[in-house]
């Protein structure tokens, strides 16, 4: 695919994901008691990339170290169970494990992030989220695109009772979906809320 | 509040986390058997055309030989076993002079640095490296055939009509094809960029390109220029040399300072005690690390990062010259401190 057509492609998606919180807005979705909030994610994981055949690698999985960050500037609480945000990742993955005469290089990725979390119960969500990512290998000006799904149940550490804050455990899968090959990824992490309103205290109804 | 988490969804998540666990510690790297260290198997092949109606060039020898023993010096101190073959033409005689002591099988005509690659490669296990260096005439470039290219060899004979030959891309790809291992194909020559195979990044022309192509992941590479950019000679370090070649020495520790006298094994045999002496100017200093060094490793993609963009005006036109190595995800690591 041609770069021009790739980046086009980027900047439609990104001003979809980010201007639908304000298009859920419009669309009466949300409603006005609705909250909002804003937050980051801070998360370290094993990033394995998995070869495909034409790339004849000796070895089944290529491991590596990931570092991730995401930030949400703009959530909104659309029910006391269900959270919307929109985001930006920004992500750095190490070069793998070396294996004789070959390794896998390390990348920088950034991209738009949206992401429904669903609260199970006070203490435990889940959240499922989309990223497309823009990618670049270390020393090598050649951005590729990536599109990463992903799972992260979230622990909730501080809970909302008594500040505007909440912090939660989160334990991230991620597949990475490329043109060449995917690869998974298994990390912690550790996420911060801080909210429009003050605490809630009511009680929780699935 | 409630501390209760369900448990269907606790029990799949613990699951899916466990089946992810055993996968990486079943095929990690760290599990996985080691293979054993490479031996390095280079064939530096180096032209001053001074004996054809081409233009002469100043600095290809020297870049090989320098090159052959910053090489020979890393891989002494990396513990990694080198043969070098060296396949030269040097000054105005019509061929290889009859009065030198190099044998004429290792005089750089097509056929016979085929037939080095072939025999080369007979000798190399799965593990090994094949280092193909070349400094010389390139040529070939054509917008309308983007895969057309070449490299100038010598004139074959002295009664041969030719003043060259020319080695296409796809016979010297198909020549390394044959080969077991790694491959490093390292060009300082013009429109040598015609030389890299694209990387089949996109699934829908994946199997069109491969096919076309022949491309071999096995094959990595340290290019001198893009294909339709020139490769230049330039006054560095007090000597003519390529542009590449000299910021790919410098990257490997080299220095223009002195002078270096070693024994280099072998040169067109396999005989670990059959060696050749070269003596070059410059040196790498004792126990110096090279500039291109990460951690353990020197790796392709670190050393052809660190060969700055050469800009070069000829006639008040401008030209650029952009090191080129291979796309993807995959990188080759040329020496590691922990090969054993």
């Amino acid at each position: 695919m041609q770069l021009k057509k790739r980046t086009r492609i980027l900047r439609v998606s990104m001003i979809l994901l980010l201007t639908l919180p304000l298009v859920l807005v419009s669309a009466g979705h949300v409603r006005e008691e609705s909250e909002v909030a804003a937050g980051f994610r801070l998360e370290s994981s094993w990033y394995g990339s998995l070869p495909s055949e034409f790339q004849a690698d000796p070895l089944p999985i290529r491991s590596h170290l990931a570092l991730n960050t995401s930030v949400f500037p703009f959530s909104v609480v659309m029910s006391p169970t269900l959270e919307f945000s929109t985001g930006l990742t920004v992500a750095y993955t190490s070069p793998s494990l070396a294996y004789g005469v070959s390794i896998w290089r390390a990348f920088f990725a950034f991209g738009p992030t949206v992401e429904l979390t669903i609260a199970l119960n006070p203490s435990f969500s889940l959240t499922t989220a989309g990223t497309l990512l823009v990618s670049s290998y270390v020393h090598l000006k050649d951005p590729t695109l990536m599109f990463r799904l992903s799972a992260i149940p979230e622990f909730e550490l501080l809970p909302r009772t008594d500040t505007r804050h909440s912090v939660t455990f989160n334990v991230p899968v991620h597949v990475d979906l490329r043109s060449d090959y995917t690869a998974v990824s298994v990390g912690l992490g550790l996420r911060w809320r801080y909210y429009s309103t003050g605490p809630v205290t009511e009680e929780f109804v699935p | 509040m409630r501390k209760r988490i369900k448990p269907l969804l606790f029990i799949m998540f613990t699951l899916a986390l466990l089946g992810l666990a055993l996968l990486v510690l079943t095929a990690c790297e760290l599990i996985t058997p080691k293979p054993e260290a490479p031996i390095i198997y280079a064939l530096y092949i180096s032209l001053d055309y001074y004996n054809s109606a081409l233009r002469d060039l100043n600095g290809t020898l020297r870049d090989a030989r320098e090159l052959a023993t910053a090489i020979q010096i890393r891989a002494a101190d990396f513990g990694v076993e080198v043969f070098s073959t060296m396949m030269i033409q040097e000054g105005d005689a019509s061929e290889i002079p009859l009065d030198s002591n190099i044998e004429y099988s290792l005089y750089p005509v097509k056929t016979q640095i085929l037939q080095r690659i072939h025999d080369i490669g007979a000798h190399m296990r799965d593990n090994d490296v094949f280092l193909l260096y070349f400094s010389g005439h390139g040529g070939g470039y054509s917008l309308d055939d983007p895969d057309l290219g070449f490299l100038v060899t010598a004139k074959p004979s002295a009664s041969s009509n030719v003043e060259y030959e020319l080695i296409s891309d796809s016979e010297l790809r198909a020549s390394l094809s044959n080969i077991l291992g790694t491959k490093l194909l390292i060009l300082d020559s013009c429109y040598s960029g015609q030389y890299l195979v694209e990387y089949p990044i996109e699934q829908l022309n994946r199997d069109r390109i491969i096919e076309e192509t022949g491309y071999d992941p096995d094959l990595y590479y340290l290019i001198a220029a893009a294909p339709e950019e020139l490769s230049w000679e330039t006054f560095l370090g007090g000597h003519m040399h390529g542009h590449f070649s000299y910021y790919l020495l410098k990257a490997l520790g080299w220095n223009h300072n002195g002078s270096t006298t070693i024994s280099i094994a072998n040169n067109g045999t396999f005989d670990i005690d059959d060696s050749f002496s070269l003596t070059v100017s410059g040196n790498i200093q004792n126990n110096s690390i090279a500039p291109a060094q990460q951690g353990t490793q020197i790796r392709i993609s670190t050393l052809s990062h660190m060969i700055p963009l050469g800009i070069f005006y000829d006639n008040g036109v401008r030209y650029p010259q952009h090191t080129q190595t291979g796309k993807g995800p995959m990188d080759m690591i040329l020496f590691d401190s922990t090969w054993e």
